[in-house]
């Protein structure tokens, strides 16, 4: 029995030292699946981390020492953004910048790499920046550390290229799962704001790290949502339009507070030297001057939110609480402070919510609802109008309240802050601060709505170069020569079409065959048919094998719609095709 | 190229393990995927995160505890104070680190509804009650707030929420006064029948409570239900000869229940008391019916037994007083006549023939007890003709009516 206990450890050992001599255990499709999950793993453990020191750091800044002292909630705020930028910018330089850019940089630029400096860097000047009261979020910076660490592991993994630029996006979905602890938002906004085109591989990867990440910080931090949430109810049917008026205001706002931020930022830009560290020194002073009187603006301002919620605040001074977070959000973003965007964004979106509700409350001829509803659907608005991305907001809020009768109003108000936003700026904060950045990296928004040109937009319709079978190859050729071209179909009953050039007839002709059918004179080819909602690339494809292709209709494939060349191609671009080419010439 | 292998600088495939990249010219090759080992460091690295971020988790879960605690018992020994704007900070405070909690959040919700704050009370219960839907005092207060605002159905269905619900302390003694809570909410919106359910309901809980029982007799006295008011007032009224309201709320039910000579035993003792003019009024109305009613059997040992010729008596009086009465609605003569007056009828005409010749006669017969039946029985159909007949008459005689009913009874 002992003999055997020992064979068998024996053989164990043997195979785990033959092990580490293999290759690879599984398939690259496997492989990145499996690595979504262990990113989603090590993103959440990593933000559950930066939440908690977040916290302790709040609590030995402005919410300990300095809460019974002016000068300390005066001072707190400079010395840390302070601190958080000059970590960041003298020891991190890759963690400075907004982590959304980042990650499209990496996915865009540099094939999936973010530097784990990055990482490093960002938990902590984020962490003091955002700890010591300065109004932004730990979102975004969330965000950038699940990219960061999903790139580390994909090198660790040693994923090829392809894998490689897609990993960041998973990472980044992660990251934002377990900091916000909505698991759709996440997703929804990586495939909104980050990736442009995705396959169900892709999409399989991004809903496994987000959902891991948020099991990780649940496990921890429990399943609370971001706020607590009171009951909501729609009281009347006419509260839609002030939520349509809380979308219109919203993004009006938004497009101003952009302007707004990129202006300063343009302005700070040129500076350069030692004074570029005072800069978060001076944004921080001016918070913590509001800060004294109105503390809600530290931070990221969850608990402002949760009390707004609860209608503790009244309508004048939730407008005030949103005027005076617009002003400071703005300022440290421009100015460069660590931390990100989302939370103030919620925070604002919020407080103009309330504040517009709660005016209702007092004014509006029918009953409404307290202004802690209005806060919740304002939540969202100011996001959608900022990031460009309706359906994460409109996610957002319907996971946070977990109450499907929010849904109405909350698409009305998003859906018009959205396009109020849009139409007063065509840039969002993040492209237009890329930009200035020296990066053009591309708008997801302006990818999606960029329609490919179909089929139906290039085709010749009708059938002047088609020919029955039983068309004599003289009268073919005739034709053709008077059309001016080089190919043409020749349609066959049940069997489909074939195409035929104008050399093939010249043969015939010259073989004296000018006088019978076409079907019997020559072998022709048969072509495979398009349809007209096809789009031009996946033609081209088919057109690189067939000079000429039919276009028949999907109710009935027998019948002929058109044909399609590649002259009609390029001439649908606005470009000049290769006949053209040869008559300029 | 092999896809097994890739470049390490530009991340392309290769041609295989030792070539040279053909992008980048590098000799830098490495096969796709992690070894082993790899996967087992970072499968350590994880569990060393796991076990690091737990460790670090319990620092900040004890501090902010910490931290929720203190808040909570300054919120607590302010509130009991009446600080309660300092001790609303304090529970806020609270909150803020442990936003869970449901005390917590109670306590602020005391101190605000203490405060008067109710605006700001209803989302705090509202959350309270999704995190507890059968805690009864939370349901209790959104029913008292719902109450305030006019919202009577809302408030209804909380209060009932706050009677089945789970009280933490006294469970019984704020059932029932939740219950009586309710019952006045009823009684001020006049839902009857609403209301006795849940007077029942509350005499059920509590039995023995002499208070509750006077006031429960008294709602069901107001509320119509004459009969559960004698119930539950007669036992209490036999100890208590001086309590005039009493007695007077049992002369009223006796009288809504056609128990006319009791009423008036009560009446009498409650105007013994304390003089009331409305009861008086209605010891008239008694006295009227107990005078006229041949079948009246004497309630108390000192009234006088009445004997069959005077029952025989009051039941030619009896029937004289219909007779007159529908004569008057067929008669020209009627005073408060105010249209043409209805034909009489063949059975009217023969009913009141045979009236007539009963009447005629004013010996007391033999039989009078048989006579009394009989004229009482002509009365009945006389006064069944009223329907037909009286659709002018705005007069009534009430003594009248009460005694036929009672004997149609």
């Amino acid at each position: 029995m002992k003999r055997k206990w020992l064979t068998a450890l024996q053989r164990s050992i043997q195979w785990l030292l033959e092990l580490g001599t293999k290759g690879p255990v599984m398939g690259e499709t496997q492989r990145f699946l499996l690595l979504s999950i262990v990113i989603g793993i090590f993103s959440g453990l990593t933000v559950v981390c930066f939440h908690i020191s977040i916290e302790f750091f709040s609590w030995a800044t402005v919410e300990g020492l300095g809460s019974n002292s002016w000068w300390a909630l005066l001072l707190w705020p400079a010395v840390g953004g302070g601190a958080a930028y000059f970590l960041a910018a003298r020891y991190f330089p890759a963690a400075r910048g907004s982590g959304v850019n980042s990650t499209k940089a990496a996915l865009y630029i540099s094939d999936g790499y973010v530097p784990f400096t990055g990482v490093i860097g960002k938990f902590a000047a984020s962490t003091i920046s955002i700890g010591t009261g300065n109004p932004m979020g730990p979102e975004d910076p969330a965000l950038l550390m699940g990219s960061g660490i999903a790139s580390l592991l994909g090198r660790t993994f040693r994923l090829t290229r392809d894998n490689m630029r897609m990993i960041a996006p998973v990472g980044a979905a992660a990251g934002i799962g377990a900091a916000f602890n909505t698991p759709i938002t996440a997703v929804l906004f990586v495939m909104e704001e980050v990736v442009s085109s995705w396959n169900a591989g892709v999409l399989g990867s991004i809903v496994l790290s987000s959902v891991s990440a948020v099991v990780v910080s649940r496990w921890y931090l429990g399943d609370d949502p971001l706020y607590s949430v009171p009951e909501f109810t729609l009281t009347n049917y006419s509260e839609l339009i002030v939520y349509a008026l809380i979308g219109l205001v919203s993004g009006y706002l938004s497009a101003w507070f952009t302007e707004f931020a990129v202006s300063i930022r343009a302005r700070v830009g040129g500076i350069r030297g030692a004074r570029v560290y005072m800069l978060p020194v001076i944004a921080g002073l001016l918070v913590g001057v509001i800060g004294i009187r109105f503390p809600e603006v530290f931070g990221a301002g969850y608990t402002a939110i949760d009390s707004a919620l609860h209608d503790r605040f009244v309508w004048q001074f939730l407008l005030l609480l949103a005027a005076l977070k617009m002003v400071t959000t703005a300022l440290c973003f421009a100015v460069g402070t660590p931390g990100g965007m989302f939370a103030p964004t919620l925070f604002i979106g919020a407080m103009i919510g309330g504040g517009i509700g709660g005016l209702a409350h007092e004014y509006w001829p029918f009953p409404t609802s307290t202004a802690g509803a209005y806060v919740l659907v304002g939540i969202g608005t100011f996001f959608a109008g900022l990031f460009r991305a309706p359906m994460t907001s409109i996610f957002m809020v319907f996971e946070i309240s977990r109450s499907y009768m929010i849904i109405l109003p909350v698409m009305v108000a998003n859906v018009i802050a959205l396009l109020v936003s849009r139409t007063l700026r065509h840039d969002s904060l993040l492209q237009t601060a890329a930009l200035q950045d020296g990066l053009d990296l591309p708008s997801v928004e302006d990818q999606r709505e960029a329609l490919p040109l179909s089929v139906e937009e290039a085709m010749q319709a009708g059938g002047a170069r088609v020919f029955p079978r039983t068309t004599p190859v003289e009268t073919a050729l005739q034709r053709m020569r008077e059309q001016g071209v080089e190919t043409a179909l020749v349609s066959v009953h049940r069997k489909g079409w074939f195409w035929v050039g104008i050399s093939d007839l010249e043969k015939a002709e010259a073989g004296g065959h000018g006088g019978e059918s076409l079907w019997q004179a020559l072998s022709v080819q048969a072509v495979v048919r398009l349809y007209p909602d096809l789009s031009l690339d996946a033609a081209m494809r088919v057109l690189a094998k067939y000079p000429i292709l039919p276009v028949s209709s999907r109710a009935n494939p027998n019948l002929l719609l058109g044909t399609l060349t590649l002259e009609d191609v390029h001439r649908s671009y606005g470009i000049a095709g290769p006949a053209q080419l040869r008559q300029t010439k | 190229m092999d896809p097994r292998y890739f470049c390490l600088i530009c991340r392309r495939p290769t041609r295989g393990a030792g070539e040279e990249c053909p992008h980048c010219k590098s000799r830098q090759v490495a096969r796709v995927g992690a070894t082993p080992q790899r996967l087992a460091i970072v499968f350590c690295v994880m569990l060393a995160l796991f076990v690091a971020t737990g460790y670090y988790n319990r620092a900040f879960n004890n501090e902010r505890q910490q931290r929720a605690e203190e808040h909570f018992r300054l919120g607590r020994t302010l509130a009991d104070y009446g600080y309660f704007d300092a001790a609303i900070k304090h529970f806020g405070d609270a909150l803020v680190y442990n936003r869970g909690d449901f005390d917590y959040r109670m306590g602020l919700t005391l101190a605000l509804y203490q405060s008067g704050r109710y605006q700001e009370v209803e989302p705090q219960l509202l959350e309270l009650r999704a995190a507890n839907a059968t805690q009864a005092s939370v349901n209790r207060m959104l029913a008292r707030l719902a109450a305030q605002n006019g919202r009577i159905e809302e408030a209804v269905q909380s209060y009932r929420t706050a009677i089945y619900g789970r009280w933490d302390q006294n469970p019984e003694q704020n059932r029932v006064e939740t219950r009586l809570e309710l019952v006045d909410l009823l009684e001020s919106e006049g839902e009857t029948l609403q209301l006795v359910g849940e007077l029942l309901s509350l005499l059920r809980e509590e039995p023995a409570n002499d208070e509750l029982l006077r006031r429960a007799g008294l709602l069901f006295l107001d509320a119509g239900a004459a009969g559960e008011a004698i119930r539950v007032l007669s036992p209490m009224a036999e100890g208590a000869p001086d309590d005039a309201e009493l007695h007077g709320a049992l002369g009223r039910a006796y009288f809504s229940t056609a128990q006319y000579g009791l009423s008036r035993m009560e009446l009498r003792r409650a105007l013994a008391v304390r003089p009331n003019p409305d009861l008086s009024e209605l010891l008239v109305e008694s006295d009227a019916v107990v005078s006229l009613d041949p079948n009246y059997r004497r309630v108390e040992r000192s009234e006088p037994r009445i004997t069959q010729r005077a029952r025989y008596r009051r039941s030619a009086l009896v029937l004289r007083r219909t007779v007159d009465y529908v004569n008057s609605c067929y008669g020209p003569v009627g005073k408060e006549l105010v249209g043409p007056a209805a034909p009489r009828s063949e059975r009217a005409e023969s009913a009141l023939a045979a009236a007539a010749a009963v009447l005629a006669d004013t010996r007391v017969p033999a039989d009078s007890e048989e006579a009394t039946e009989r004229n009482m029985g002509l009365a009945s159909d006389l006064w069944s003709l009223r329907a037909e007949a009286c659709t002018n008459i705005w007069d009534h005689d009430d003594a009248l009516e009460r005694v036929l009913e009672a004997t149609a009874r």
